[in-house]
């Protein structure tokens, strides 16, 4: 039952896999995200029931019990890059300042992160994470099971946005 | 004969036991879903099942978590075992099975997979654990 730590964790983290192809400028996207970087907003959509557990029943109670994911299916970033110029970007990457909310069960946090951003040919990569907690989202955890569910949980960031 | 009663009582109490584990055992580790002998709840095109999410602006969660058969033209082959059909429904494959040489852009296939939901970010839908009925 340890495992349920990182398994929640890993249950929330995104993943990359962009492959649109780069045609127009403007718009680049990833799997579960899409950057303009004429206004230089960032948007992602994850599906909650998408997230795979090694153990069914956690899965189940992550499902059913913690995220409630009839009621709530979808987990939701929206976000500002501040101070960027996506013709300034280069193969090094450099930290760029995010200001955000995630949407998750219903509600939302405001989130504060950096992000370390690079260019790599055609595709901008975004890496980082950033905390959170059950409790930020009202996901209460029954005091039988609190030592072995994660207090905070890791959001892992790691777009490869391609220009469509 | 005192020493039999706690005999008797000793073996009831481990056959309890034993059972009692099995139960919690059988219970906490139970197996996950099995996309292949599951029935298919709804046979549909890729269009078809992306108008029905997106028509009615994604409230109509009818098919989610369901297992259902789509078919449709592969429209772009992602890397990871995903593909996207006819640009509206999006195809994860099941990681045991072989078969990314086999999915070109352009192919007609059908599959069977657990459909996860709609994205109403990209505009698609999203199936996992697909595996392959026909491709061609």
């Amino acid at each position: 039952m340890k495992n349920l730590k990182n398994t929640i964790l890993l249950a929330m983290i995104t993943t990359v896999v962009g492959v649109y192809t780069s045609t127009a400028q403007g718009k680049y996207i990833d799997k579960n995200a899409i950057l303009d970087t004429e206004t230089n907003k960032i948007a992602s959509l994850a599906l909650v029931k998408g997230f795979r557990f090694k153990n069914s029943l956690m899965q189940e109670h992550f499902n059913e019990n913690y995220i409630e994911s009839d009621t709530y299916p979808k987990a939701t970033f929206k976000g500002k890059l501040l101070n960027f110029d996506s013709s300034k970007l280069t193969e090094s990457p450099s930290d760029i300042p995010v200001d955000g909310t995630l949407g998750l069960h219903g509600k939302e946090k405001d989130i504060r992160t950096t992000l370390s951003v690079r260019k790599v040919e055609d595709a901008i990569i975004m890496e980082g994470g950033f905390k959170v907690a059950p409790e930020d989202f009202d996901i209460e955890i029954p005091k039988l099971v609190r030592n072995k569910i994660a207090k905070e949980v890791l959001v892992q960031i790691n777009f490869n946005l391609v220009g469509k | 004969m005192k020493m039999q009663k706690y005999l008797t009582i000793a073996f009831v109490a481990l056959i309890i036991i034993t059972f009692a584990s099995f139960f919690m055992y059988s219970y906490m580790y139970k197996p996950h879903r099995n996309v292949v002998e599951e029935q298919t709840v709804a046979v549909l095109s890729a269009i078809e099942l992306q108008n029905r999410f997106a028509d009615a602006n994604g409230s109509l969660e009818s098919f989610a978590d369901k297992i259902i058969e789509v078919n449709g033209f592969i429209s772009n082959v992602e890397q990871q075992r995903t593909i996207i059909v006819d640009d509206k429904v999006q195809i994860d494959f099941d990681g045991s099975s072989e078969i990314e040489a086999t999915l070109i852009k352009g192919n007609m296939i059908r599959v069977k997979g657990r459909c996860v939901g709609y994205d109403d970010l990209l505009e698609i839908v999203k199936i996992d654990q697909a595996i392959l009925i026909y491709n061609y």
